[in-house]
Formats: C-alpha cells, structure tokens, sequence
C-alpha cells in the first residue's frame, strides 16, 4: 500500500518518488538513497528495481505457454489395467470426470489444472503488455491482481501431487499400475515457469510512470 | 525527482539469456506436435456388422499383441445395418493395410489350449487382424486398401501345408464350426475347416483338415466322432466325463480313432461324423420300438441297458405316420447285438416309486433308459414296448403253472409270497379255455416250496387278526396290496412231492376257499349249523371251545323257503371228539350282561371276539341238534336259555295282579338255593291277571309240591321277634332285578299265585278272626298277635266297623285253636314296671294283641278287653278273690306263696263294684290248689315285715327280695282236713301283717 504523501486521494506516488525503495517482502518502505538497501523491518536485501525484470518476465511467461500446448495434448497420466494402459489428459480426465458426474471433483481439477494455469499466463501477459501504460485496471488494482497471482500460483501443482500420490500407491504390478505421462512433466514445468516469470516481476514497475 | 541515473541504467534493455527458456519450450512444442502429427498413419475404415464394445478413442488394433492402430470415431453406414470404424493405423503398421487383410473383433474365448481374448474382459475389445500371407513376395503384391470388411468371426487357419483334406457328414447338426479342433488321442490332429448344409442331400458336410503325419492312421474302419458338445454326466455313480480330451469340455471338435486293421490304409471319401463315441461303438443295425409314448426317451442320450451295462444307444425318435405312437430307432454296440432276439423284450426304465421298491432312482438323474431282456429266437428288428419292468430268471428256478379263474390283480411282476418272504414272481399269464394260466417262477433258493401240497391264493390285502397279543391289524406288503400277489402256505404238516411238470396249482380266491380246499382233501370233521341270522358270521370265524380255536367256519347259504341259513363249520381233527351231540352253538361277538347268584357278571367274550366275531359252544343235558345240524345261537343268553328250557323240570305258572310284575329271567330260590330262573312273562286274558312263567331246574322239581307258594323277593324285611328285630337283606342282585323265593306251605291253597312278599305268601295258611277293640290301642297294620310271648299271627288291617275300630287278625293255623270261645284279646303297650321294660319293641312298631286261648267252641269274633288279661286267666289251678282294705303295694303277677313257696300270683286287683274295698283275684296253680281250704288265712307281705312283738321280741321278717320290693300275699292253712276245698270265685278276706 502506498503513502499518500500530499493528503489527495487522487494522488498516488511511489517509493521512488517517495525518496525510498520499498522492500519486496515485507513491503516496508526503506528510506535511502541508494540504490541498494537491507529491509530494516525484515532483513532482506533490496534493490531498487529487479535488473531485466520485464524482459525476464516476457520470457518465461512465453515459455510456459509454449509448453502449456503439449501439457494438454500429452496425456498427464496412464493407468494400466492388466497391461492395457489407458492415458488421460486433462481436459480429458475433467470431461470423464464429467461424464461420471463426479461435478465437484470436475470443478476442483478444471480450476486447478486449467483455469488457474491460463488465468496466470494470461494476468501476467496483461501485465506486462499494460504495465506504464494506461489500462483498464489501475495500478492499484493491478497490483491486487499480482497479487492474486503469486497467491494461486503454488495451487496448480495439485494435479501434479495427485499422479505422484496415485502412481506411489496404486501400483499393483501388472494387475494395476499408474503412472505419470509426458503431460505431467509439461504441466509442472508450466506451473514451475508461471510461478518463476511471477516471481522475476517487479510490481513496483507497475507505479513507475512511462 | 524525475531524474534517477541509475534506474534508467537498469532500465537499458539486454538480450538476457533467459530468452533461450521460451525458445527451448517453443522448440520442444513445435517438436511434439511434429511427431506426433508424423507418427499418426494412415486411416482405415473397416465394416462390422456390430460395433459391441468398441469405444472411440480407446479400442486399440493390435496384430500379434501389438498395437497398431487406434479407433478414432466410427460411423454408421448409410443403410444403417452395418458400422465403419474408423482406424488410425500407427506410422509404422501402415503397410499392413493391404488388400486381403482380415480385421475381427476379438471377444474373450475360452479353451484349454488357448485363452483368448481374456484381457478384454477387462479393458475391452479390441480388433484383431490378419495379413493374406506371412510369404514376402506375395505380400509385396498386394495392393493398398483403406477400405476392409471386418469379419464377425475369427478367421479360419487356411494354411493347409502339411494338411490332407478329410470330409465328414453328418445327418444333424454338428455344432461345429470352422477352427475347431480334430483331436486324435487327445492330441491335436488338425481342424474343422468348413461346415456346410448338403441341401441336396440333406446332410452336413464338413471339411477337416487333419495333419498329414496321421495319415497312415486311417482306413475304412476309421470313425469320427463328435467331442463338441460339453459332455459331462451324471448319474447316480456320480460325475463322469464322457470325452477324449480334457480341452475338448470346453472347444469341443471331433476325435477320431485308428483301426488296428494296418493292411488297408486309405482315407474314405467321406465319413460318418458320429454324434458321440458311443455311437460309434453302434451296430449300423437298426431296432425298431414301438412305444406309447416317448417317456423321455431322447435320441443319441437314451442308453439301452443290459443287467446294468449299456449295450445300446437310442438314435432316433419320431412319431409314426398315424400318430398312434413312437417310434424309436435303437442301435446296438456290435459286441452285445447278439441280445436282441425274437424273444428280447425291450422295457423303458423310469423311476419307479412303487410300494415294493424304489426303483431305477438313478435314472431320476441320468434320465430314463431303455431296458433289454435278452431272448432267444430269430434275429428281429422290430419290437413293441413291453409295459411292465423286466423280470430276472435266477437260474434254477422251478417254474409252475396257476390255474385261475380271472387274472384279478395279478399279473406280470405279482409276487408269490410264502411267509411273507417274496418266493417268486408270474411272468406271465394267457387264456385258456374259460380260465386263465399263469406262469410263474420259483426262486432257487424256495424250489422246495413247489411241492404238490403247495396252496395258492390271492394276497388278502388286510388281514386282521386278534389274539391275545392284541388288535394286529396286518397288511400285506403294500406293494402286493397295488400289484397284487399270490400268497403260497401249507396246510399240511408235511410239505408233500416235489411238483411233477406237467401238475398245475390252482389259485384260490382267499385263503379260506384254498383250506377248504384243503379240508375237502382231509378228513377234518365238518359240520352244519342252522341259524336265522348269519350276522358277524363270516368266512374264517373261529370256532372257539372254552376260549381255544378247535375251528373255523366255512361258507354259509340260504335256504329259500325256508330262510334258514347252514353254515359249514370245519373242526380240526384233534378236536373232533368235542363235538358232540348235545353241544349248542353260540355267536360271539355280542355281550350279555349276567345276573347270578354270584352277582353282577358281564360277559364278554373277549375283545377279540368281540370283534372278530365266530361261535362258541358248550353242551346241553339234552340233545339240542335239529335233524343233525347244530342250531346256532344269537348270544350266550340265548343259548343258555334254550338250554335251560331242554334241561327244564317243571314249568309253573303264576299268576300275579297288583304288583310290579318281575322281571324275565331273574333267578328262584329255594332255602337260598337257586332253583331256576322265570321266563315268559304274560297277561291271561281269561282270568284277566298277568302270569310269569318260572322254570325249576329238573334237579329241583321235586321241591315243588301243591302247596309251593312263590314269592317275590325284592324288599326288605324287617323282621321283630323277642330278640329285637332283623332286617334281612337279599343280597345285592336281588334288588336288581329281584328274585323269587318259593316255599312249601301247609295248604296247597293259593299255590298258583305269585305273591308280593312271603306274609302275603303265608296268608292263605293263616286263620282269620275279627277283635272288636274299644279304642285304636295305637294299633297297626302287621302288628303281631302274641299270646303267650308266642307270635301267633299278625294284625292285617285295622278298620272301623259302625264307628268302632275292628282288628282284623291272622293267625297261624297252627294256633287256630286259640280263637275258642273264652279266648281273650286286649292290645298291650309300653310296660314300665320292676320287673323291668316290657314291649319295648312297641315303641317302634305301636301296640301288639295279646291273646289267651279259651276252650270252647271255635269263633271268628272276639271283643277285646280294656285291661290286660290275666296270664292265668284260663289256667288249670284255683282262681279266688281276696277283698282288702288297700291295694297296698300289690301289682298284677304278684307272688302268693305258701310257706315262701310260690304257689300262684295276683291275676288282677280291681275296685269292688261298690268301691268300699279292693278285690284281688289270685290264682293258685292246680297242684296247690288243695292247699287252699275255706279257713285259709290270706296276709299280704308287702313291703318289709318288720314286727315286734311281746313274746317274740323284734322280728324282722323278711320275705324274699322280690317280695320285699314287689310285695306279695301270703297264705297258711291251719288243719287242712277240717275245711273244706275252696273253689273258684271263693272269697276270703286279705288281713295284713
């Protein structure tokens, strides 16, 4: 949250011109000139402006929806009954989830595995495209969806936990087996670089003016 | 502060190697998408006829276990009968879409060499194919194809390198189909290529093709059989496989087997396909059953067994032309066809649950089969069903022949019984002349039974017997109840010859008619009885002597006319002597309550006569037989009344009013002996008074005289005498139905009457006499007349005659010389007095009459005194009276003595006419009447005679006890011979002392 400094609500500044950096962890604003500072409130090792943060950001961002495509195509999991393997993907697993009208593990899996995914590919292209420019949001609540983000980013590895629990306990040999497919591998790597491109932003760009 | 150096130093834009990250990741989707797009083959569209289990996406091809394709969607044709899967065939498997592939949908199968298809119980279908040729140049040649016709069966194996041909026919369906197996022992020796409906010939034709190393195996005498049907029986030795080949349960296929005949060794151009190994053992001969119906039988299932072994099979069924019947064609095994014969005789086996046995059970289980019963003769092939269940022919047996009337029950499979135990069986039976012959077996082990003293009758089916074991209700064997049979038994002792051949039995309908037919043969005592009821009299009734069984009854007719009904009686030899000709008969069978001297004695003969009835009998004193018959009695009773009315002595007849008439039958008794009993009892209509007849017993007649006087019996009587009184009480029965008592009496008058008690009996001896009474005297009616403590009659009625009560009296005739002229009656009650209680049974019975006799002439009326006579009062003596001043203490029967002998008594004290004195009438007895002189001086001594005198002194002088008490007179006469006799009535003066 930032001070408003002259007493008008409309008037928003940032740390910098505030004659500060904010810490990123504890967001504390630290006082100093220069362009480094320790956090005094928390400790952590601050600089001004994270080096390369948007280009990074573009980057990884880019990566995860590139390989976001064979998460999806590939299957994420193989369950081998009897030797005869049948493969899911994800949407395939949520419409046979659906078919079974199994609706609230249906939701549960389509948010985390894809809606959270795509919601955080896209909130993170949006703001990159927007960030200094004028937008639909206002800085304030495009910090408010960062925000969001960061928070939901650790959820999407749901999926990922659930074939890791399903191919350690249902193993029965040849009987049955589980087992995670080349989508799983994807699909991590997906949440892995969403949540790395998060991380590589530096929200305080968002209030840096043009 | 807009101008920060720094920051837009940061701000200079680079190329940072974490671009290579999103290059990387585009290169590897780009690469994935790539190969996957690469690797997808080509599309095949194949056509099923149904699409069961084929999922889209999911349903996999595979070819020798590996996958090659996936179902991708499938379609339905546009005729909409068939479908079109469509199939994205893997990159690598495309060159398999060639022309003659062949694509089937693979469904689990099972069998034992191979399990198929198992995994697609659980992941599902999937389609299978095959190429035309494993070769590689042909397969180099075959063209491309997209388009394939799937097949809704496995394909066949067509490689027929090493393979001969071998055509089957078969007349019903095999159940076959190509790609079963041909086994040989059990080994597989090639397959069923094609199945094939012959229209022409009406046959299936089906190809095999049988390895070509079996080859030398098969000549002419080669069969083929047909293991395809899951050919598990059971029966009752329980379960057993009938195939050649564990895998066969489950493929089934056809087996073969090779001739030990090595010299001739070609294949036939065609062989028969057997529907099962049994069949091949058939004789290609054909039996022909007629049969009324099917009974189960079904075509090559049925077996035809022999002692329990299978010697044949049932091959054909159908029903004849007319519809009447079943025809069923039947082969035998070519080594047991040597049974079937003229004689055979072919019987279906069922399960029998008959009374005699539970039969063929087993084909409960294994189904019905047909029975065979070898015989001899020519070779036929054409038989009829034979109704009944074979019979066994132990060997041994003796056979005999049964003469009967009508077949009955009888018939093939009746069992001949002796003792219960099964001898034998008929086989059978024919008719002859009117009769009918049965031919019947004996077993082996019982052939000493077919001796020519063997009888023969029909099972009774329920015999029931008593004895003294109790009610023994038998039957015979159930079984020979419904099946009927023969019973066989001896009569005799010795068991006779062995049967000669030629000699026939004859059966008897019972046992009864067999031992009269025996009797008729012996010299059993018969004899005849005559009744006019044959009621409870049957065939086989004992005929019982004291409770022993010395006979039975025999057949019993009617005479018309006269309706009289003789009955046979046969008696056994060593009870002959009993009969004799006194002997009557009785039935048994009804109970007769008894009345005798001994009581209350019903009689029943035993409960098992009671019901099972026959006669009994016991002699008479007189011959009871009616022209030689004996003559049957209802009942006991009866019977001892007729006997009764033979050994009668006297027959009386009494005639009887006014009292309730008694009973038939009830016993007399004379002195306490029973003497006989009454009969008849009627109503006379000319003397108009009942009469009863009583019968006195021959040994008793000489009892009765012309003054026997009967009387009934059946009261109580209470009798008074001197000793008190007595009832006398008849003994219980008597009450019953009372009795009668007869007794002689003096006058033979009134002896034709019965009489209500023995006084009314007694009445005509007594005499009759009228006592005119001054007053009732509380008299009544049987109150006695005594005269001299002696009863002497009896008071018979007390009525008023002119206001005045009149006693009736009765004496006995004995004493009919009392009522004289001078006699003296007056009635008598209570006397209390010192000489102690008088009459005391007055108190009871009222007052009696005392009577004195007189000793005039004869008179039948009398006045009766008001006082009591004196008891001296006609008595031989001296009758004086003395007058006194007082009575003093001097009371009737007052001694008078002289010198303290008691010589006389007071006989009576009255007031003098005048009543200035007391006049006192003493009598003397006779032998001191002398004694009693005109100067006799008369002192009452009364009381105690205490006296003093001057010269004398005190004197105390007492009389005797019962003077002093009593008081009593005294007399003394002074010089006898100076005075003269006193006579009666004389006066002298009492002085006392």
């Amino acid at each position: 949250m930032k001070v408003d400094s002259s007493g008008s609500k409309d008037k928003w500044v940032n740390d910098i011109e505030f004659g500060g950096l904010l810490c990123t962890d504890c967001k504390t604003l630290i006082i100093s000139a220069s362009d480094e500072a320790d956090c005094p409130e928390c400790g952590s090792h601050n600089i001004r402006r994270k080096k390369n943060s948007l280009s990074r950001t573009w980057a990884l961002t880019l990566a995860s929806l590139f390989l976001y495509i064979p998460a999806n195509i590939l299957p994420i999991m193989d369950v081998q009954i009897m030797g005869q393997s049948s493969k899911s993907t994800i949407l395939g697993g949520v419409i046979e989830l659906f078919n079974y009208e199994m609706y609230f593990i249906c939701i549960v899996v389509f948010v985390a595995s894809f809606v959270v995914p795509v919601f955080k590919i896209c909130s993170l292209m949006y703001l990159l495209i927007t960030v200094n420019r004028k937008s639909l949001l206002n800085n304030k609540q495009k910090t408010k969806l960062f925000s969001l983000v960061e928070l939901i980013g650790k959820w999407s590895m749901l999926d990922v936990y659930v074939v890791a629990v399903m191919a350690g306990l249902i193993n029965l040999g040849f009987l049955l087996k589980t087992t995670g497919g080349y989508g799983l591998i994807f699909f991590a790597s997906v949440v892995v670089l969403t949540m790395l491109a998060s991380h590589s932003f530096d929200t305080r760009l968002i209030w840096d003016e043009g | 502060m807009k101008i920060i150096p720094d920051a837009l130093k940061i701000k200079k834009r680079k190329f940072s190697p974490v671009w290579i990250t999103p290059i990387l990741a585009l290169i590897i989707t780009l690469w994935i998408v790539y190969s996957g797009f690469i690797d997808s083959g080509k599309e095949i569209t194949i056509q099923f006829d149904s699409g069961s289990n084929i999922i889209e996406g999911k349903t996999l091809l595979k070819y020798r276990g590996l996958t090659i394709g996936k179902v991708v969607r499938f379609d339905i044709t546009d005729s909409l009968d068939k479908i079109d899967v469509i199939i994205r065939l893997k990159k690598e498997a495309e060159r398999v879409a060639t022309e003659g592939v062949k694509f089937w949908i693979v469904k689990p199968r099972l069998g034992l060499n191979q399990i198929t298809g198992l995994e697609t119980i659980i992941s599902g279908t999937y389609i299978e194919m095959r190429p035309p040729s494993y070769d590689k140049k042909e397969l180099m040649n075959l063209k491309e194809q997209d388009r394939f016709i799937g097949l809704s069966e496995p394909p066949v194996d067509m490689f027929l390198n090493n393979a001969f041909p071998v055509n089957l026919i078969s007349e019903k369906d095999p159940s076959l189909y190509s790609g079963m197996r041909v086994y040989h022992n059990g080994i597989d020796a090639g397959q069923v290529m094609s199945v094939k409906y012959d229209e022409k010939a009406k046959l299936y034709r089906i190809v095999t093709g049988i390895l070509k190393k079996y080859k030398k195996h098969f000549n002419s005498k080669t069969k083929f059989w047909n293991v395809s049907k899951f050919d598990l029986k059971y029966d009752s030795a329980g379960f057993h496989f009938q195939l050649d080949s564990l895998n066969s349960i489950f493929q089934g296929g056809i087996a073969f087997n090779s001739s030990k005949n090595k010299q001739e060794n070609k294949v036939k151009e065609e062989f028969i396909l057997h529907a099962n190994y049994m069949e091949t053992l058939l004789s290609p001969r054909k039996i022909l059953i007629h049969m009324p119906e099917s009974y189960g039988v079904r075509p090559s299932r049925t077996p035809v067994m022999f002692k329990g072994l299978q010697v044949g099979l049932v091959t054909d069924l159908k029903l004849s032309t007319d519809k009447t019947e079943i025809l069923t064609t039947l082969r035998m095994n070519t080594k047991y066809e040597y049974l079937v014969k003229e004689r055979s005789r072919f019987f279906i086996g069922r399960p029998v649950v008959s009374a005699s046995e539970v039969k063929n059970l087993s084909s409960l289980v294994t189904g019905v089969f047909i029975s065979l019963e070898a015989g001899e003769g020519k070779m036929v092939s054409e038989f009829y069903l034979s109704e009944d269940s074979p019979i066994q022919t132990p060997k041994g047996s003796a056979n005999i022949t049964i003469n009967a009337k009508e077949k009955g029950s009888l018939g093939r499979g009746s069992g001949i019984y002796y003792k219960g135990v099964k001898v034998g069986v008929i086989k059978n039976h024919k008719l002859q002349g009117d009769g009918l012959k049965f031919f019947a077996i004996i077993y082996p082990k019982y052939r000493n039974l077919a001796s020519s003293e063997l009888f023969l009758w029909e099972s009774e089916s329920v015999d029931i017997k008593f004895d003294e074991k109790g009610l023994n209700v038998k039957t015979a064997k159930i079984s020979s109840i419904l099946e009927g049979g023969v019973t066989a038994g001896f009569f005799s002792k010795n068991k006779g010859t062995l049967l000669k051949k030629n000699k026939e039995l004859k059966l008897y309908s019972n046992k009864g008619s067999a031992k009269q037919a025996f009797i008729a043969t012996r010299g059993i005592k018969k004899i005849t009885m005559i009744t006019d009821d044959a009621s409870g009299i049957y065939n086989g009734a004992p005929v019982m002597y004291r409770g022993i069984k010395i006979g039975e009854l025999g057949t019993h007719s009617l005479n018309k006319k006269s309706g009289i009904i003789r009955i046979i009686a046969t008696i056994e030899k060593e009870y002959r002597y009993l009969i004799k000709d006194n002997a009557y008969f009785w039935k048994l069978g009804t109970a007769s309550v008894n009345i005798g001297t001994d009581g209350l004695s019903i009689m029943t003969p035993g409960i098992k006569e009671l019901i099972k009835g026959g006669v009994a009998f016991d002699y008479s004193k007189t011959n009871l037989t009616d022209n030689g018959s004996y003559i049957l009695y209802s009942d006991k009773k009866s019977a001892k009344k007729a006997e009764k009315i033979a050994s009668v002595g006297k027959i009386i007849k009494l005639y009887f009013s006014e009292i309730k008439p008694p009973d038939e039958g009830i016993p007399i008794f004379y002195k306490g002996m029973r003497s006989g009993e009454t009969s008849k009892v009627g109503y006379d209509q000319k003397k108009k008074m009942s009469y009863i007849n009583v019968l006195i017993d021959s040994d008793y007649t000489k009892t009765i005289t012309n003054s026997t006087r009967f009387w009934m019996n059946s009261e109580v009587h209470v009798q008074t005498n001197g000793a008190g009184f007595s009832a006398k009480i008849e003994p219980v029965i008597n009450y019953i139905k009372g009795s009668l008592n007869y007794e002689n009496f003096l006058s033979s008058k009134g002896s034709d009457r019965l009489y209500k008690n023995r006084l009314s009996a007694e009445k005509p001896d007594y005499k009759r006499a009228t006592v005119k009474l001054k007053h009732g005297h509380s008299l009544k009616k049987l109150a006695p007349v005594m005269s001299r403590d002696q009863k002497i009659g009896y008071v018979e009625n007390i009525e008023y005659r002119n206001g005045k009560p009149q006693a009736n009296i009765l004496i006995k005739s004995k004493f009919s010389g009392y009522l004289t002229k001078g006699a003296v009656f007056w009635s008598e009650n209570l006397i209390v007095s010192f000489d102690g209680v008088k009459n005391t049974d007055s108190i009871l019975f009222g007052s009696k009459i005392m009577m004195l006799p007189g000793n005039g002439p004869l008179l039948t009326e009398f006045t009766a005194l008001s006082e009591p006579a004196s008891v001296y009062r006609n008595a031989p003596g001296l009758h004086i009276v003395l007058t006194a001043p007082t009575r003093s203490s001097l009371e009737v029967g007052s001694p008078v003595y002289y010198r303290q002998i008691p010589t006389g008594a007071v006989e009576w004290i009255k007031l003098s006419d005048i009543g200035d004195e007391v006049e006192i009438g003493i009598y003397v007895q006779e032998k001191f009447s002398h004694l009693v002189r005109s100067n006799s001086v008369f002192v009452s001594v009364s009381g105690i005679d205490a006296s003093y005198g001057l010269v004398s002194g005190f004197k105390l002088k007492t009389d005797s006890l019962k003077a002093i008490l009593k008081g009593g007179i005294s007399f003394t006469t002074e010089k006898k011979n100076t005075a003269s006799d006193s006579k009666n009535g004389d006066v002298f003066k009492l002085t006392g002392l």
